[in-house]
């Protein structure tokens, strides 16, 4: 809406895949019967006492180095009091004034920057669910490390805040934190959002939505919740600050609650727990462990010439862009290699019958038949087939070739023997060829790769049709 | 009754045997149990059964220590898995616990023989186990008059010959203060000695558990039993356990005190004053220096104390929900449901100190209140440690009175606050402390308080040892 500006903070929400939960031993699973990962300390029985999983604050400092974060050189943990069913102890642990990691950033693809306040660690609650017999509890996913990470109000539109989401999402990746299934519930996200005059600095106040874990539901509500508040402002109202829920169905926001019902949390400091010092010499060293982050791979698969939807394609995962790595490295020119593995690769993947990490067809044999193609040894028809084959099968190119039968026909007599074979069995395309119809020439050509199986070159067979045809 | 190393040495002997010291433990039960109520929960089977598994240990020559084979008490605040823990409340009134205390366990381990479960204020709450939710203890000395509290009902078994030694806990004198009053001895440790894991937490930041003994040589003992690190609890103290008993074998005769005047300030009766006095006069005779040293910020612990204990306590509690264990109340919908489970299972104390705890916690007031409280506790740190630098350990009273009457001070929560003041400054410091019987007054027992520097029980127990020699009549 003309004259307004969006104004969003995003809080994302991770679920850290440690070998354990964030504060006792038990296994941090995902999809095991209900009630069965539980101990006295997650299921906060009396008496039981937290211990903290080390490997829980070296992922979180990990994200937080990712996203340029301060780590802190002290921590603690601190209780945030609330009632709800799910939160067995009546309180969360979580992290009030001393997170682990602040003010980062994260840089947008319009340029802009987005502010990051404050990564912080925290359990998860169970997980309530309603059923026939009233609502249950599982709390498997009682006390699972959660990452917190809170943008400033930075991001200016719906598109601007799925992008910085999927991105988060990305990173987290990356680092292998999470395996970020969002309809597990492992990546999860709050929104603040408020609409303003253009060129003003004022912050009205902000409607927050909760709970979201689609990207495309969070792009949709944040659009419909900056044209509601624009519209309320434009009527002369007022927008109260409060928490709305989003109808996807419907494509509406709805009120949740308002800003009086809102909580105290009586935060404190977790007196079960010790503050804690990080180690620099821990900082430098998990530093100098990072993977190559999404923004490294983009930029350096364009510099490699690829065009901005392969650079998008391929750095999406870093196995993808490992493989592309692999099979340049191999002698494919990058361009080629993106080809396939945005197209026929990604596609085979996304069926879940390839895997970039654990690839059949090996990265220099991608390259060795792009050079098959290339140097006009294998048809285009054939190296698919010998594509096929590999993907699925694995093995060499040459292997592939010998037992397809496919090495390319280029004995002109065997040409023309299997060219006066197909016209002589399709006199009424002939017919149509020498009429002017052009498809008929298709036609025949496809006819000559079917009765050779590929091994004869299309533009080979196209030449020697039209001047037999028309002869 | 003896001491626990006595009953152990005549065991060895072969003059008696644990099945033999439990008879007279259970004996005692069933002579005064009816009038002192000291128990919620009995279990002569099982410890029957670990009396004989110790007498057969000590038969093949497998004895394991000085706790083998004797009887003791557990404050119902500590788990003991699959046996009843109720912390003397509604809302765990039939809780039973799927794992024990790391303190129990490490007690069942070395072979001592659990006799039963003692009362206790509900939830540790209180001064004179006058709020359990199952009723109160009764000091032995005189049944008319309260047995402190909370460990109420663990100092009555001891004081009352219904077993060798009990485990209590203290929060801010819940250990020292039943000693005192019953006439036994009562240690406090330094904060991160014992592990809490499995005890029900009041305040995190100030739980103990702490022992109930006939004299300082089982005291030293029993916590040579429970102390050192846990791997379940994180604020338990990696420093090494000293061999405590070597301690109390070497005395005090070399140490230096001091008897900070704050101490014997106003609420503190006469008679307990001339106590600590006389005290200090057969502690000098007997070689000990004394110093002066002040403390004067020790009238502040007890408004500190009353912010964080139950800002602490309000948290703490906020498990007993109905939702998981405990009984559960109906309502029509989820807040009412809270609101009744919670309303029916907790006293009223307790409610007091939750509402206190939500109160300062609140925002707006947690800098007023909380942080203030918090930093006033480094204040009474830093002071202790200063003084420490003075003297080696630090005599006062352990009570500003002896035991009161029953109905005394319930009517007037501050007044029965008052009876935790002497005792609450080494809580909210983290120190070691310890009460040894004095000189009765009236005929009710007197305690005279030691305090000793973080993590020195050794030091703590040689002086108590010294000063429990010098009172001895």
């Amino acid at each position: 809406m003309k004259g307004f500006e969006t104004v969003i903070g995003l809080e994302v929400h991770i679920e850290l895949e440690t070998a354990s939960k964030m504060f006792c031993s038990c296994p941090n699973r995902f999809g095991d019967p209900p009630n069965t990962n539980i101990c006295p300390v997650c299921l906060g029985l009396p008496g039981a006492l937290p211990r903290p999983n080390a490997a829980g604050i070296d992922a979180a400092i990990r994200v937080a180095l990712a996203l340029g974060c301060e780590i802190a050189s002290r921590s603690k943990f601190d209780r945030k009091n609330y009632f709800y069913p799910d939160l067995p102890k009546g309180y969360q642990i979580s992290q009030l004034d001393e997170p682990i990691g602040r003010d980062g950033h994260l840089d947008l693809p319009s340029g802009g920057r987005v502010r990051i306040l404050r990564v912080q660690l925290e359990e998860d609650a169970g997980k309530l669910q309603h059923g026939p017999e009233g609502a249950v509890v599982d709390f498997n996913r009682a006390g699972v490390p959660l990452l917190e990470i809170v943008s400033a109000p930075d991001l200016r539109s719906a598109q601007e805040a799925r992008w910085y989401w999927e991105e988060i999402r990305r990173i987290a990746l990356a680092l292998g934190v999470t395996d970020a299934r969002m309809e597990e519930g492992s990546l999860r996200a709050d929104a603040n959002i408020s609409v303003r005059e253009a060129e003003s600095q004022e912050l009205n106040p902000r409607v927050e939505i909760k709970n979201m874990n689609s990207f495309r539901f969070l792009e949709r509500a944040l659009a419909y919740e900056a044209e509601r508040q624009s519209r309320i402002y434009l009527a002369g109202g007022r927008v109260d600050q409060e928490t709305r829920g989003w109808d996807d169905p419907k494509g509406e926001s709805f009120l949740q609650r308002r800003k009086e019902e809102a909580d105290d949390y009586r935060y404190f400091p977790e007196p079960d727990l010790l503050p804690f010092a990080i180690d620099p010499a821990r900082v430098e060293a998990l530093r100098r462990g990072l993977p190559e982050l999404p923004a490294g791979r983009r930029d350096r698969l364009a510099a490699r010439g690829l065009g901005e939807e392969q650079v998008r394609l391929v750095a999406e995962s870093g196995p993808r862009t490992a493989y592309l790595d692999l099979a340049v490295q191999a002698g494919a020119p990058p361009q080629e290699a993106a080809k396939w593995i945005c197209g026929d690769l990604a596609r085979l993947e996304n069926e879940g019958a390839f895997d970039f990490a654990a690839p059949r067809l090996a990265p220099a044999e991608l390259a060795e038949l792009i050079a098959g193609l290339a140097r006009g040894a294998l048809t285009g028809p054939a190296a698919k087939r010998v594509f096929g084959l590999l993907a699925l099968e694995g093995g060499t190119v040459a292997q592939a070739v010998e037992r397809l039968g496919l090495g390319r026909v280029d004995d002109e007599a065997a040409i023309l023997g299997e060219v006066q074979a197909v016209l002589a069995e399709n006199a009424k395309a002939v017919l149509d060829l020498r009429q002017g119809r052009q498809q008929a020439l298709g036609f025949l050509v496809g006819q000559v790769m079917k009765r050779s199986r590929g091994r004869i070159a299309p533009d080979a067979a196209r030449e020697l049709i039209e001047r037999l045809a028309r002869g | 009754m003896g001491s626990l190393l006595a009953a152990q040495e005549r065991m060895r002997r072969g003059e008696t045997t644990a099945e033999a010291l439990l008879e007279e433990s259970l004996g005692q039960v069933e002579a005064r149990e009816g009038d002192l109520h000291a128990f919620l929960t009995l279990l002569p089977e099982d410890a029957l059964a670990a009396a004989r598994q110790s007498d057969a240990r000590r038969a093949r020559g497998a004895a394991m220590g000085p706790l083998d084979g004797i009887p003791w008490a557990a404050k119902d605040n500590l788990l003991t898995e699959g046996v009843r823990t109720t912390a003397a409340s509604r809302i765990l009134g039939d809780y039973l616990p799927p794992y024990s205390a790391t303190a129990v366990r490490r007690l069942e381990a070395q072979g001592a023989v659990l006799v039963g479960k003692a009362n206790l204020d509900e939830f540790a709450m209180g001064s004179s186990t006058e709020y359990s939710a199952f009723g109160p203890s009764r000091n032995p000395v005189d049944p008319g008059r309260v047995p402190g509290g909370s460990s109420g009902g663990s100092a009555v078994a001891v004081a009352a010959g219904m077993c060798h030694f009990a485990l209590g806990s203290e929060t801010g004198g819940s250990v020292r203060q039943p000693a005192a009053f019953c006439g036994v001895v009562g240690l406090k440790p330094s904060y991160g000695r014992v592990s809490r894991y499995g005890l029900i937490a009041f305040a995190s930041s100030l739980d103990q558990i702490g022992t109930l003994t006939r004299d300082v040589r089982d005291a030293a003992v029993v916590l040579a039993g429970i102390a050192g690190e846990d791997p379940f609890d994180q604020t338990s103290s990696a420093s090494p356990v000293p061999d405590y008993l070597a301690a109390v074998e070497a005395g005090g005769r070399g140490l230096s005190f001091g008897v900070p005047p704050e101490y014997l300030a106003q609420g503190v009766a006469p008679e307990v004053r001339d106590e600590v006095e006389r005290a200090a006069g057969l502690l000098e005779r007997r070689g000990l220096r004394r110093r002066e040293v002040s403390l004067p910020h020790t009238s502040y612990a007890l408004d500190a104390y009353y912010i964080i204990a139950p800002a602490e306590a309000s948290s703490n509690l906020a498990r007993f929900d109905g939702m998981r264990y405990g009984p559960r109340a109906d309502g029509p919908d989820l807040v009412q449901a809270y609101r009744q489970s919670r309303g029916q299972g907790f006293g009223r104390e307790v409610k007091r100190r939750i509402l206190l705890g939500t109160y300062v916690l609140s925002a707006g007031y947690y800098d007023a209140y909380y942080l203030q409280a918090q930093r006033l506790r480094t204040v009474l740190r830093d002071e202790f440690l200063r003084a420490f630098a003075e003297v080696d350990v630090l005599l006062t009273p352990t009570t500003p009175t002896t035991a009161f009457r029953f109905g005394e001070n319930t009517a007037d929560p501050l007044a029965m606050y008052m009876a935790d003041a002497l005792t609450i400054p080494a809580n909210l410091a983290g120190l070691p402390a310890i009460s040894v019987p004095g000189r009765p007054a009236g005929g009710l027992p007197v305690g005279l308080q030691v305090m000793a520097p973080p993590l020195r029980e050794d030091v703590l127990l040689q002086a108590a040892a010294e000063l429990e020699e010098a009172v001895r009549p």
